[in-house]
């Protein structure tokens, strides 16, 4: 095999390593319940999962896109501009929520401060939450209709064509 | 952890090449070096690619070099390909071949390159496009709609026929116009492909610009040169 050959072996093999899982799959089969409730007003707020499953219920009413991420994790950094962009651009008429999970307070602070998130975070300090929702991997999108409904998963970083589809769709 | 889906679409894209090689061998270069003279421009331009795309996003992205390889977070197509195409020209130089032969020798390889990772889409994320009562329901959607990443990948292969039908006559006018042609197809499709907002994507705006100055110029092209001139081939070309 010529060199060139292996370096080209080798280099795909990095790009294929480096990546995270991207997958779809149709929606979580966490179902939110329990009394609705608000979001919590300070930022990067520690819940459980039931505290985080009143706080979907309470979102019902538009659809809700649930990012699960964390400060580690290359695939979350790349996407989470992207989220931004999301969430300022559907405003009102969809709930953006992320979650920090396996990760450190303060550097999962960092992380919403270094790319300016504006949409609400929570903390997942035990990792009940991912636990209820049955992560497979980081970062993981749920997008949820307006009943509460799990649509869609997407293991891996999603992209601006999916995620318009989806909420899109969802919105007409 | 893998990205499952880019890599399956890149196994398809070499598979693809892998396949022309034996059926359609190129007629500048020894078919079984046919990997070896696309390796170079591929990866110097997905790299550029990259980088570009990560310029022109958020610079603070280098903050984390590792993100460099995280193909999914996006490449920018129009400096990856430009790249690679002054890559494989200047390596045809070397080799003693006139470039633009080169380049039109391997343009159908590419264009049939290209159709493969479009047709991949429903091996990614989904093929997506404006929604239509026939087509298919990416995942997550309740309508089903017109697969474009299908429909350009069809008009790309078609595009790299044409292009190696018309070896070797007026080259730089087919070459000219076989990237013109990536370019409208890129353009066109991106009205229909959703995204957030109503404005034109950077790289929608890149594809249209692309595109016209690529007509205007296969315009110019085809009344001063004609569209029948052969090209001299170098000595051992294969017709």
């Amino acid at each position: 095999m010529s060199f060139r050959r292996r370096a080209a072996v080798a280099a795909v093999s990095l790009v294929v390593a480096a990546g995270c899982t991207a997958t779809t799959s149709g929606g979580t089969t966490f179902e939110p319940s329990g009394p609705p409730a608000e979001l919590p007003s300070e930022p990067l707020a520690t819940v459980d999962a039931d505290q985080f499953s009143s706080i979907l219920v309470g979102l019902r009413g538009r659809p809700v896109v649930v990012n699960v991420w964390a400060s580690w994790c290359g695939p979350c950094r790349v996407e989470a501009p992207l989220l931004d962009e999301a969430a300022a651009e559907y405003g009102e008429r969809v709930a953006f929520l992320g979650v920090a999970s396996r990760d450190e307070r303060g550097a999962a602070a960092d992380f919403i401060e270094q790319y300016d998130l504006d949409y609400p975070n929570l903390f997942d300090a035990d990792g009940e939450v991912r636990e209820a929702l049955g992560l497979r991997g980081f970062p993981t999108t749920y997008v949820f209709d307006a009943e509460g409904r799990g649509r869609a998963t997407v293991i891996g970083g999603i992209g601006e064509q999916q995620l318009a589809a989806q909420l899109d769709d969802l919105l007409e | 952890m893998i990205d499952r889906g880019l890599a399956l679409s890149v196994g398809v894209v070499v598979l693809v090449v892998v396949i022309t090689r034996r059926l359609r061998p190129p007629r500048t270069i020894e078919p079984r070096s046919l990997l070896d003279a696309l390796i170079p421009p591929v990866l110097v331009g997905g790299l550029v690619g990259r980088l570009t795309y990560m310029a022109l996003d958020d610079l603070d992205s280098f903050v984390h070099v590792r993100d460099v390889l995280i193909i999914r977070g996006g490449v920018e197509f129009w400096a990856a390909l430009l790249v690679g195409i002054g890559v494989a020209a200047r390596r045809a130089s070397r080799d003693g071949c006139p470039p633009v032969l080169r380049l039109v020798d391997l343009a159908p390889v590419a264009l049939w390159a290209m159709a493969a990772y479009d047709a991949t889409c429903l091996l990614r994320e989904g093929c997506f496009g404006p929604e239509s009562p026939i087509g298919l329901r990416p995942t997550g959607l309740g309508q089903p709609v017109i697969p474009l990443g299908l429909l350009s990948a069809g008009l790309l292969v078609v595009a790299g026929v044409v292009v190696r039908r018309r070896w070797p006559h007026a080259p730089l006018t087919t070459l000219v116009a076989a990237l013109t042609f990536v370019a409208l197809v890129r353009a066109i499709a991106s009205f229909w492909l959703p995204k957030f907002g109503s404005l034109l994507t950077r790289q929608h705006v890149e594809s249209i610009v692309v595109a016209a100055a690529g007509m205007a110029a296969t315009v110019v092209l085809v009344f001063t040169h004609g569209l029948s001139q052969p090209h001299d081939r170098p000595d051992g070309v294969d017709r």
